[in-house]
This record gives C-alpha cells, sequence and structure tokens, in this order.
C-alpha cells in the first residue's frame, strides 16, 4: 500500500465515500510533494466535521455535537492532568473562578448532550451502549482507586506514578468512549439539539476555556512568573477554544443551507 | 475569498459547465499555473458542497461530475466583480493601463 493511499484511508469515512477513488487518484499523479498537503487537510478536515458530505442537517448538528464533546472532554482532562498536579491546593484565591469554569463546561457539556427520544426503548438502548462502552474503562477505574485506598505511600516511587498515570489514561479512555456512544447514536434514538443550542452549547465550552486559561495564568503568575506547565495549560486551552470558534463559524456557513 | 483562494478558483473552473475532480484541477492549472494540492482540492469541493455552492450531478464510475449552483454562481460573480474593482483601482494608482 503506498503512503499516498494510507493517508486517504485516514481521511472520514464519508469523504473517503464521496471522493477517496479522485483524492488517490489525484494523490498519485501528484507523487510525494502531495503528502504534506494530503496531512495539512487530513487535520483540517478532521477539525471541521460540519462541513463533511451529509444529506441532512440533523447530521451536521449531530457531528458539531460530537465535536463539542470530544473538544470539552479533552479541555477538561488536559487541565486535569496539567493543572491537577501544579496548581497549590485549595482553598486559594482562585478556587471559586476554578468552579465556575466547571459549572460553565457542564453546561456546556449538557446543552451539546443528543437527547434520547422520550420512549423506555430508547432511553434503554442509550444506556446499554453507554454500559457496554464505559464497563472497561469503569472497571480499571475501579482497580486504580481501590489500589489508592489501600494505601500508596509504602509503595516505591516508580510504582506511584504507574498508578497515576494509569489513571489519566483511564480517564482519557473513559472520555474517548462517551465520544463514541454519542457519535454512534442514530437519530431515531437520541435527537441531536437543535441549532440555537448546539451554538449556546459551544459557546458555554469556549468561555470555559477561556476563562480557565486566563485563571491558570493568574495562579501561575501570582507565583512569581509564568510557568511551563501554565504556559503549556494556556496554550492548550487556547487552541480548544479556536476549534470551538470554528465549529461556531462552520454551524453558521452552513445554516443558509440547512 | 481572495485570488488565489482553492475554492474561488474551483468556482472559476466550474464556470463553463460540470466537470469532475481531475478535470477540475486541470482546468485551475490552466487558469492559474499550477495544480492544487489533492487535499486543498477536495476540502474545497466539501466546503462548497457544504455552503450549498456547488452540487453533484450524476456520474459514470469514479467520476463524481459536480456544477455550480445558482447561489454559486452569484457568489462567483460577486467576488470577480469586486476583485475586478480591486485590479482596476490598483493598476490607474500605478499608472498602468488595465490590460
Amino acid at each position: 500500500m503506498s503512503l499516498a493511499r494510507g493517508l486517504v484511508r485516514l481521511y472520514p469515512g464519508c469523504l473517503r465515500d464521496r471522493w477517496g477513488d479522485q483524492l488517490e487518484t489525484e494523490a498519485r499523479a501528484q507523487g510525494w510533494r502531495s503528502w504534506p498537503n494530503l496531512v495539512v487537510r487530513l487535520l483540517d478536515m478532521w477539525l471541521h466535521p460540519v462541513v463533511w458530505p451529509t444529506t441532512s442537517g440533523t447530521q451536521r448538528r449531530g457531528r458539531a455535537a460530537v465535536m463539542s464533546i470530544a473538544v470539552a472532554l479533552t479541555g477538561w482532562w488536559w487541565g486535569y492532568v496539567l493543572g491537577g498536579q501544579n496548581e497549590p491546593p485549595p482553598p486559594h484565591v482562585h478556587s471559586w473562578l476554578s468552579r465556575a469554569c466547571e459549572l460553565l463546561l457542564l453546561a456546556g457539556l449538557v446543552l451539546v448532550a443528543p437527547c434520547p427520544r422520550p420512549t423506555a426503548g430508547c432511553v434503554i438502548s442509550v444506556c446499554r451502549r453507554a454500559l457496554r462502552r464505559l464497563a472497561l474503562p469503569a472497571l480499571l477505574a475501579g482497580m486504580v482507586l481501590a489500589r489508592v485506598h489501600l494505601g500508596v505511600t509504602h509503595l516505591p516511587v516508580l510504582v506511584r506514578h504507574t498508578l497515576l498515570a494509569g489513571w489519566w489514561v483511564v480517564l482519557a479512555m473513559g472520555a474517548i468512549q462517551v465520544c463514541h456512544v454519542v457519535a454512534r447514536l442514530e437519530t431515531d434514538i437520541a435527537a441531536p439539539p437543535r441549532a440555537r443550542r448546539l451554538r449556546l452549547g459551544i459557546g458555554l465550552t469556549a468561555a470555559a476555556f477561556v476563562t480557565n486559561g486566563l485563571r491558570v495564568l493568574g495562579v501561575a503568575l501570582a507565583r512569581g512568573g509564568a510557568e511551563p506547565w501554565a504556559l503549556v495549560l494556556t496554550v492548550g486551552l487556547l487552541l480548544l477554544t479556536i476549534t470551538c470558534a470554528a465549529t461556531l463559524h462552520d454551524l453558521q456557513i452552513v445554516s443558509t443551507v440547512d | 475569498m481572495q485570488v488565489n483562494d482553492a475554492q474561488t478558483l474551483v468556482l472559476c473552473a466550474l464556470a463553463d459547465g460540470p466537470l469532475h475532480g481531475y478535470a477540475i484541477n486541470t482546468a485551475i492549472e490552466e487558469l492559474a499555473g499550477r495544480r492544487l494540492g489533492p487535499g486543498s482540492l477536495y476540502g474545497a469541493l466539501t466546503r462548497l458542497e457544504a455552503k450549498g455552492l456547488i452540487e453533484p450531478i450524476d456520474g459514470t464510475g469514479r467520476q463524481h461530475p459536480v456544477r455550480l449552483t445558482p447561489s454559486g454562481r452569484a457568489v462567483l460573480e460577486r467576488e470577480l466583480r469586486s476583485m475586478a474593482r480591486v485590479a482596476e483601482a490598483g493598476l490607474r494608482r500605478l499608472g498602468v493601463a488595465p490590460a
């Protein structure tokens, strides 16, 4: 398999169905010089699911919802891993702001989440899928927590660090599985949010990232200078905010068509 | 949009009639002197379709020709007129007669 074909296979499925053969033909004709362009546009397309080929506005909103949930969970995980290890413990002058960021993020998630249709069958179907997907991360999280509650102070440093890294991996696995569950919900089981609710939810998520980024920088500066962890966390949150803004822009440009 | 913007070039290439991807890039090469990268070409086609400026028509085999929609034609005309106004004003200021 050529590299061009491999790269084309990494494009979203609906794009491959539509343009895959022609994309590959063009890439082959242009040779290795087309590879950087294929990679850049591959990332671009994954970051803009709203413009992927579709037959309905409902499907577009569903994709925007999944994107927003993925971005929100990434921001939460990023903040948990970096901020949780480096910030001073509460009570801290910024702790109320931290709580406000969490509430904004939670509100954003609730607003963009698809609602199961109000029938017992649909609700059971959603719960069953969630249980199936989240069973393994929940089991692993339980194992890590049980080990921590048995006491870790007597354990070697390497084992303690492994437990901590394991905890982060389990949380990331859970976040990925949540996105899988939402992405695979058919519209007859759960309805994607309406356009206004979706935009509000994405806006709140972006507001949470901006507020949290400023708060983290404030904490770091109060401790005597912008530390590397604070800069890395803030830049990550800024990139996620830009992703939210791009999704809002995409929803705006396709709104006249839908 | 700008004169070298992939989406504008694709719209220009489609102004004559429906084309499929490879033919669009050949028309762009004649127009701008270079082919678009495959990702840029099909990214532009995806976005233009999402905006309702182009639409697919029935194709044969692996080819999927597309054509301008009335809205795409109107957008292209507006963009080209706007570019022509800027070009004309710029050339006048340079003291060069428009081609």
